[in-house]
């Protein structure tokens, strides 16, 4: 199959494999949501509820007993929350890079999966959010954090780095959910007129918005994804541009550098592709969406996940260098700490998953395999918070040898992060149970029986 | 960067397998496993809470509600919110201090000095501010106990005199025996005497685990009477130390803090010289200039070398039994002592006759204290540096004896059957005597043991009659200092239990039943005729008598030869492990066992919590190849055992194993359980303090909960110190040692250059890490203990760290500190990055936490430099930290509020944190504002020294001064422009309020060279 298309280099690689019709990608994306759920969903369902109910036990145990719970000490005052915070932020990146700016430059093969991506970003930022929810001392007083006008006439501190944290992760999950809806309306409607049940025909038809597939209708959905798309953009540079603000902005050696934001705009773009990629690798498999999510479209991810793996290697590279070239004994030992001191364990597994494993998809068979992206991809996403859990416990070793530290999670800590990703899972689930996984409005329009040409002798 | 100067942790610096195993384990071991196991309630509480999470938000946990109820009638002279001082005294240690007593609302809520008594002049050692705190301790014996067939029943004090009436003691008193602690009351002795006379028969013992009674007895030999010395070291030019421990567990060590200080200052002309001839480390040796570290029984050798030399020039009027036994024994050791640091010791006491002083440690026998007070009579310095004075008591019947011989006759007597009634007035001698006298097996042959004691003890146990005793500020009586100076002890608030004094009990065993106040009272009105006026100001002043003149003594060195010749201590072979028993840092020799603010404070050498350990050399430990936080057993001479986690401690003599006592109570509070080892069980009645031992390593690893040991200084300039010739050469060294670009903040920067601004100095030079201002600093600003567990998790709250560093090789690392709290930085990091801006800065320069805003996110914890704050990571003030199972019981007992009893120190000028938030050093706001406010009633401006902070009202050494920085005429301004004050960490622009005055040594100049050639040896 592929052998084929290289014969022919004119010809652009076809998005749509299998001789589909409009009509039979209808059928396949919306086959998971007509049909009964498979024994597999319930069980992964059951699964993920499970750990979902873990996430529930172990915050209302946090809330109950106190922040102690964790294995938070005294120069360590940031540990699993806030790694798993900008991890699942990382995550949620992909989604909003796919859709949107990979649409502002008319890549077309980014119709079958932006769907799927969106989603996933939706669902990350949302365990994204439960953590700063969770980490402060006195949650019930985390409303401070609002500029709302109060009888002490108070605001928030705007120069700290957390309070822009929280604008751009509102801004950016508003914006993201509004741009995956805008997307989904065309194919809540389809469904809708696919329903044979009067619920799914109300609940469907809630959603649709009455839309009827009108020239107008289509006309102002473009206009609207469009601007959208373009809102969404600079927020992709935004969120975690200002997610690293939270270490860039302190003074810590190891965390005041001036490197952070494009590097952690990187590293979350290489971790949410290789989550897409993790996910998708599944998913085709399980609802047999090969001939709509091809192999191209997995290449093309991985190619994104070895241009960013190597940024973030660079990133790593430039950041010891720049703590040897500061001669700044503070920045130089953080480094050289970090590298070797205690945690040189996380930082080896770092190197180890984001910068070696990647360089793999330099190899075409490599890329297209299967197996080897799955695996990879699962590499990436260890490395990734492993790169936030390295930065994190930079803490651990700061300017007073006295007060050093070690940081060590506790069993609270580690069912935190288990059950993230059962409210992950559940949420994800969920999804591909009831809404269409592949835009099937725009999967069509890249088929070519979209051209209006198509079929004619030239 | 390279060269590794400073640094904390010993495996770092060796680089050894286990540093590398613990750099490559993934976490630290049992970091991963839950504080307690998952028990039936812990599921509960876990269920429980996730389903009453909605509803519990912001209602149960948040607030607790607590009614108060105003006075009706108010009491006369009782301002509520004012706090009221009264002057007493208090004995810990050896020598009584006088201190007022803060109480509020009729509540003991602070010791401090006082600033009138001859002992204190302000000050206050942490042990002896931590006895507030052991007034509220929780498990105080609350009514007499009578034991019946193995039960103890309740009894009241009326059921224990009928069963006086009823001859409990015989009527001449033949069986009975009445053991005493080390007392310093003469009431008290007033009191025994006149129970003397009542049962012409009893006998009299007296028992003090850790004493003086070397010094005191050998003093009785050679000066012929029974006198005490007081160092006079605010005159002492050079001072000499053989194993003292001067500034921390000998006697007095508040008030001979402050004198030696006085003479450690750069800037004045003479600056004083100390040389320690010392085992193990002590907070007095880290401070000495010189220091030879020898193992205990080398010591007396040392003394030998360096007498024969001194004597050899000024020995004219000396016994020459004295120099030929000296010289002889001197020449076996010439190898001991550098001859170079024997030469610049005696030329210095030569120069400095009259104005020199050598002290002897209590550890050491007889013949060191007798050979010493020689020495100094040699040298002109009795009189002039040291003074001796006769106390009451010390010439009483029971003086004669030591305190072993006499617990060791009593227990003969008790085995005979001679003795067969026993009253015990406070004191644990069950668990503080060694191993072999058995004393408890002795106590329980007798009939009835009647134990007054504050809490159940060890003694307790094998008592037939266990009396609470009530707490010094609960109780009348008095005090006489080693100076001759008495106090009046008064009782600050009504005995919270059934208490009794031991002066009441004593009275109740001749069957009268006279208040503590009337005793006392009678004895003054019989003795010095004292009118109702004159009671009044001894009352108020906390002192009745000042310093007594100085009895005038002559050694008489034939008693000296004698002394010499019957030397109680073998000289060993330099190989042969001995062990050192030392009084605990903390803990005392047990009594102070349940006190939470002593448990949790950490040792000034080893930052060692909540425990001891065996401390040795690291040369030792590797020799023995051993590693730190393993089990060995020691065996003693007499074959007694010990089982003791091993801790190396840079600098600690060779062969010697220093254990601290106190630890290891089996009959103790909740508190106090479960802490350390017992170091009596290798005591014995031949090797008392000291003695050989042997080593056997075992595979058991222990925790211990240490506050430090946490890599390495990677010679950061954060201590600063040069000798005293360099400091000369180049004042400006301190400023020198960082260079800084001009620093430009982000942010404006505002001026403060009006109104009051607050600033703080703490001079390095002065500093003994004594720890006083972290007790102070925990009882003024109600900060929780948090328990082992907490400690080792790195979440203790003391607000004061004193770090501590080691400098050199590690056989002979000097050690040096440095206390670090809030820097109350002008341009502070914390206060950026706060998004709910709950720590902000005030007009006058602070660094103000806001409690009620903090929601918690730790970041300012982060951003912080010096890693000062503190987070209440829970609720600690709602805990016993030392429980194993939390008070609460089921899952109703949540939303209850705890009554613990030690709620009632809290000082409430202070906010009381609930877990949840950021805290960390004030400046002691609370007293900034009071002090405001009365100069604001009296319409004038704060006085310079007026506001005196927590830390630096009590610190004995003066290191600490706090006042506006804009006053030209204030001690802080003068202290801000001395040339070695220096700010750390200068880079980071934070332009802190709190600096530092570089720490400056005065090693003798013919030593320098020899020894920078010794460290770069190695």
């Amino acid at each position: 199959m592929s052998a084929s298309i290289e014969l022919d280099p004119s010809k652009r690689i076809p998005l749509v494999l299998g001789n589909h019709t409009f009509e039979s990608v209808t059928e396949v994306i919306s086959k998971p949501t007509e049909t009964k759920a498979p024994k597999w969903w319930w069980i992964a369902l059951c699964g993920a509820v499970s750990l979902l109910l873990l996430l529930v036990a172990m915050i209302g145990y946090l809330v109950f007993e106190g922040i102690g719970v964790w294995g938070l000490n005294n120069p360590v005052a940031w540990g699993f929350a806030i790694v798993n915070l900008v991890f699942w932020v990382g995550i949620g990146h992909a989604g909003t890079l796919i859709s949107a700016i990979l649409f502002l430059f008319r890549q077309k093969w980014r119709t079958s999966i932006n769907r799927f991506a969106e989603a996933m970003t939706i669902f990350a930022v949302i365990c994204a959010l439960v953590f700063p929810a969770i980490h402060v001392g006195r949650i019930w007083v985390a409303y401070f954090m609002f500029p709302v006008p109060n009888q002490m006439v108070m605001w928030p501190n705007f120069r700290s780095p957390l309070l822009w944290d929280l604008f751009a992760f509102s801004t950016y999950f508003t914006v993201s959910l509004l741009f995956w809806y805008v997307g989904l309306v065309p194919d809540l409607a389809t469904l809708r007129d696919r329903s044979k049940t009067k619920a799914r025909k109300i609940a469907y038809g809630i959603f649709a918005l009455g839309w009827r597939g009108a020239n107008r209708h289509w006309q102002n959905y473009e206009k609207a994804y469009m601007i959208l798309a373009a809102l969404a953009a600079p927020l992709v540079l935004s969120v975690h541009s200002i997610v690293s603000f939270d270490f860039a902005v302190s003074q810590l050696p190891g965390w005041h550098t001036t490197i952070f934001p494009p590097y952690f705009v990187a590293g979350a773009v290489f971790s949410g592709f290789a989550m897409v990629v993790s996910l998708m690798v599944i998913a085709r498999e399980m609802f047999g969406l090969k001939e709509l999510v091809t192999m191209h479209h997995l290449e093309c991810m991985n190619k994104v996940i070895l241009v960013t793996g190597t940024m973030v290697g660079y990133a790593y590279g430039m950041e010891f260098f720049m703590a040897w070239y500061s001669g700044y004994e503070y920045e130089s030992f953080a480094f050289i700490n970090r590298a070797f001191g205690p945690y040189a364990w996380a930082y080896w597994i770092m190197i180890s998953c984001n910068v070696i494993s990647p360089q793999l998809f330099w190899f075409k068979k490599l890329r297209t395999s299967i197996p080897i992206m799955f695996v990879i991809s699962i590499f990436v996403n260890i490395g990734m918070w492993f790169e936030r859990f390295v930065i994190t416990v930079t803490l651990s070793r700061d300017f007073l040898p006295s007060s050093w530290g070690y940081y060590s999670p506790t069993w609270v800590d580690i069912c935190t992060l288990i059950g993230s990703f059962g409210l992950f899972f559940t949420l994800f689930l969920l999804f591909l149970r009831f809404l269409p996984m592949v835009s099937m409005a725009e999967v069509k329009g890249v088929m070519p029986e979209a051209n209006p040409h198509h079929g004619e002798k030239h | 960067m390279s060269q590794i100067k400073f640094w904390r942790s010993l495996e770092q610096l060796k680089d050894t397998e286990s540093y590398k195993n613990y750099l490559h384990r993934e976490f630290q071991e049992g970091a991963s496993e839950q504080d307690e196991g998952v028990s039936r309630r812990t599921f509960l509480k876990l269920m429980g809470a996730s389903a009453a999470l909605a509803g519990l938000v912001g209602c149960g946990i948040r607030k607790p509600e607590q009614k108060i109820t105003p006075y009706v009638k108010r009491p006369e002279d009782a301002l509520p919110s004012q706090a009221v001082y009264y002057a007493t005294a208090i004995n810990v240690g050896g020598d009584s201090v006088g201190v007022l007593a803060k109480t509020n609302e009729g509540r003991p809520t602070k010791l401090e000095g006082n600033p009138g008594h001859s002992r204190s002049l302000g000050a206050l050692s942490a042990l002896l501010q931590s006895q507030v705190l052991g007034l509220y301790d929780p498990d105080r014996l609350v009514f007499p106990k009578q034991k019946n067939e193995s039960e103890y029943f309740r009894k009241t004090w009326d059921q224990f005199s009928a069963a006086i009436e009823n001859g409990l003691i015989s009527a001449e008193g033949e069986d009975f025996a009445v053991l005493t602690e080390a007392q310093v009351s003469p009431v008290f002795y007033h009191v025994l005497s006149q129970l003397k006379k009542a049962y012409p028969k009893a006998s009299l013992y007296r028992y003090e685990s850790i004493n003086q009674d070397a010094r005191e007895l050998a003093s009785a030999s050679i000066f012929g009477s029974h006198v005490v010395p007081d160092y006079r070291l605010d005159k002492a030019l050079v001072v000499v130390s053989f194993a003292s421990d001067f500034l921390g567990n000998d006697p007095s060590s508040v008030i001979n803090s402050k004198r030696f200080t006085e003479l450690r200052n750069p800037e004045s002309g003479s600056m004083s010289r100390f040389y320690s001839f010392d085992s193990g480390y002590t907070v007095t040796s880290a401070r000495a200039d010189h220091r030879l570290a020898l193992k205990p029984s080398l010591i007396e050798p040392a003394l030998w070398v360096v007498a024969s030399a001194l004597l050899s020039q000024l020995g004219s009027d000396v016994s020459s039994d004295v120099i030929t036994f000296i010289n002889k024994a001197a020449a076996r050791h010439t190898s001991l002592v550098d001859q170079k640091l024997v030469k610049a010791v005696v030329s210095d006491l030569i120069s400095h006759r009259g104005s020199g002083l050598i002290i002897a440690g209590s550890s050491q026998p007889q013949s060191v204290h007798g050979l010493v007070a020689l020495l100094n009579q040699v040298l002109g310095n009795i009189g002039t540096t040291v003074e001796y004075r006769q106390l009451a008591g010390f010439s009483d019947s029971t003086a004669h004896l030591s305190s072993h011989s006499s617990l060791a006759q009593l227990a003969d007597n008790l085995v005979k059957g001679v003795i067969k009634t026993v009253v015990i007035l406070g004191g644990n001698p069950v668990y503080a005597s060694p191993a072999d006298l058995n004393f408890g097996d002795a106590l329980s042959r007798a009939t009835n043991v009647i134990h007054l004691t504050d809490s159940e003890n060890e003694t307790s146990k094998l008592s037939t009659w266990i009396l609470p005793r009530s707490h010094a500020l609960e109780s009348w009586g008095d005090l006489q200092s080693l100076d001759g100076s008495v106090s009046l002890v008064q009782p600050l608030i009504r005995p919270l239990y059934d208490g009794k004094s031991d002066i009441e009990l004593l009275s109740l065993l001749m069957g009268k039943s006279d208040t503590g106040y009337s005793i006392v009272r009678q004895y003054y009105q019989s003795k010095m005729g004292a009118l109702e006026s004159v009671w009044k100001s001894w009352l108020h002043e906390g002192v009745v008598a000042g310093p007594s003149q100085p009895t005038s003594v002559y050694v008489n060195s034939a008693v000296v030869a004698a002394l010499l010749r019957d030397t109680t201590v073998p000289v060993r072979p330099k190989n042969e492990l001995e062990f050192l028993i030392t009084p605990s840092y903390s803990v005392w020799d047990g009594r102070l066992s349940n006190n939470g603010w002593l448990q949790e404070l950490p040792d000034p050498i080893t930052k060692l919590t909540w425990d001891n350990a065996a401390l040795m050399s690291p040369v030792t430990v590797e020799k023995l190849k051993l590693k730190d936080s393993q089990m060995i057993e020691l065996k003693g001479a007499n074959g007694q055992i010990l089982v003791i986690p091993v801790v190396s401690v840079p600098g600690y003599s060779e062969n010697t194993i220093g254990i601290s006592a106190g630890y290891g109570r089996s009959v103790v509070g909740r508190v106090g359980k479960e802490t350390g080892f017992n170091a009596h069980t290798i005591q014995s009645k031949t090797a008392l303090i000291f003695g050989s031992v042997t080593v056997k390593g075992l595979s058991d690893i222990y925790t211990l909960a240490n506050t430090q040991n946490h890599g390495s200084m990677e010679g950061r300039p954060l201590i600063r110190e040069a000798s005293l010739a360099e400091y000369k050469k180049n004042p400006r060294f301190a400023k020198e040692m960082v260079h800084t670009q001009p620093l430009k903040s982000l942010f404006d920067e505002r001026p403060y250059d009006t109104g009051y601004q607050w600033g703080m100095v703490i001079d390095l030079t002065k500093c003994t890490s004594c720890n006083a201002c972290v007790t102070a600093c925990q009882s003024e600003n109600n900060i929780p203990i948090v328990g082992k567990e907490q400690v080792l998790n790195g979440r203790e709250m003391h607000w004061i760290r004193l770090d501590r560093y080691f400098q050199g090789d590690v056989a002979t690392a000097a050690i040096i500190t440095q206390p670090v709290t809030c820097l109350q930085c002008e341009n502070a990091p914390c206060e950026q990055v706060c998004p709910v801006a709950a720590t902000v800065h005030s007009a006058e320069g602070l660094n103000d936490m806001v409690y009620n805003r903090c929601i918690g996110t730790r970041y300012c914890s982060n951003n912080c430099p010096v890693k000062v704050r503190r987070f209440n990571f829970f609720d600690y003030h709602q805990r016993n930290p030392q429980a194993v199972d939390k008070e609460r019981k089921h899952l109703f007992d949540y939303f209850k509020e705890p009554d613990l009893q030690t709620q009632k120190q809290f000082n409430p000028d202070v906010t009381v944190r609930m877990r949840g938030i950021m805290e960390k050093c004030t400046y002691c706001i609370q007293r900034i504002n009071t002090a405001r406010v009365q100069a604001h009633n009296e319409e004038r401006l704060i006085k310079d020294g007026e506001i005196l902070t927590a830390c630096q009202q009590t610190c004995p050494t003066n290191a600490i001064v706090f006042g506006n920085i804009l006053d030209k005429s204030s001690a802080v301004y003068e202290r801000r422009n001395i040339v070695r004050d220096y700010h750390i960490l200068e880079e980071l622009h934070l332009k802190p309020r709190t600096s530092y005055l570089a720490s400056i040594r005065n090693p003798h100049p013919g030593l320098i060279n020899s020894e920078a050639e010794h460290v770069s040896k190695h």
